[in-house]
């Protein structure tokens, strides 16, 4: 239960919660609430703060994704530019390709989601989550343009029963993984602890 | 005119709760009395996110306790309704009773 404590806290702060919630919580569980209890109290609130930050920032939503592709486009050119020997990262066929095509974009995506929590310091994990919604949105309507193509030709129809198939869709999804996976990490670590929120801001009182 | 402040129906159970409770009105106790009262399970991420609404809104303000070891030496927060608050929770009943009035479907006491 101390690491669960551990774990909340890190993210509460982050968050910028007021950290009497915590103390709320670790006080209803040394009177015998459950761990699962906890975690459900945990997740409304990451939930509700998450929501209500989005909510009450649209336009700094707006520009989170504008940050986002903006930066996320300078590194596609970089990559045009320097690495056209290396397949697009979307369409690598082999396993040479597969570690260092996945490393780049590792580490250009974990550079995009810190790039943005730093832009947006007043909400910084809310904006990274938006610009982490708009790119997996972007990408399901990419696909299902693309199996909408397929079907039509009936490729895909064909391709489903030949050996070979699962590996081909884990070459093919990886990348939005690891894509997720490092705008994430990018931006939890871009996203330094903040103050608390405007109800723990004047430990006077307002 | 001013624009008259009307409450939704959490922030009014809240309100009337940390009124309830005058100065002992912090998070575990503001969440367990609505618990208590309405039989409905509350979040305390629901029961902050709302007092912090409140407090923008000038309805409540809060101070800090003290830190105590059982809270992992967090501090209570706790809540006070302002005078604002105030008005602004009889200005809702004045309303809610208003409305209330006159329609027999809701009187008798029979669903």
């Amino acid at each position: 239960m101390r690491r669960s404590h551990a774990i909340a806290n890190w993210l509460f702060e982050r968050l910028g919660f007021d950290m009497a919630l915590t103390g709320d919580l670790l006080e209803e569980c040394a009177r015998g609430r459950s761990a699962i209890w906890y975690w459900r109290q945990v997740l409304i609130a990451i939930w509700i703060g998450i929501w209500g930050a989005i909510r009450d920032h649209k336009l700094l939503a707006l520009r989170a994704v504008a940050t986002g592709c903006a930066t996320n486009y300078v590194f596609l050119l970089l990559w045009l530019r320097f690495l056209d020997p290396l397949p697009n990262p979307g369409s690598m066929a082999s396993i040479v390709h597969w570690i260092p095509g996945l490393s780049i974009i590792l580490l250009t995506q974990s550079a995009t989601g810190w790039v943005v929590a730093r832009t947006h310091r007043a909400q910084p994990v809310p904006m990274v989550l938006v610009f982490v919604i708009w790119l997996l949105l972007w990408d399901v309507y990419d696909n299902v343009s693309t199996v909408r193509m397929l079907m039509v030709r009936p490729l895909l129809v064909d391709s489903i029963n030949q050996p070979g198939i699962l590996r081909y869709l884990a070459l093919y999804l990886a990348p939005m993984f690891v894509t997720v996976a490092g705008i994430l990490v990018g931006g939890i670590l871009g996203a330094s602890p903040k103050g608390q929120l405007s109800a723990a801001a004047d430990p006077r009182g307002q | 005119m001013p624009k008259p402040n009307y409450l939704g129906e959490f922030e009014l159970l809240v309100m009337l709760t940390v009124i309830r409770l005058g100065e002992g009105a912090y998070g575990v106790p503001v969440s367990r009395e609505i618990e208590r009262q309405t039989g409905r399970d509350v979040a305390f991420g629901t029961v902050y996110a709302t007092l912090e609404r409140l407090q923008k809104k000038g309805f409540v303000r809060s101070t800090l306790g003290d830190a105590t070891p059982e809270r992992g030496g967090r501090a209570k927060r706790y809540f006070r309704v302002t005078a604002a608050g105030l008005r602004t929770v009889r200005e809702t009943k004045r309303s809610l009773v208003r409305l209330w009035q006159g329609l027999p479907e809701l009187e008798g006491g029979v669903a």
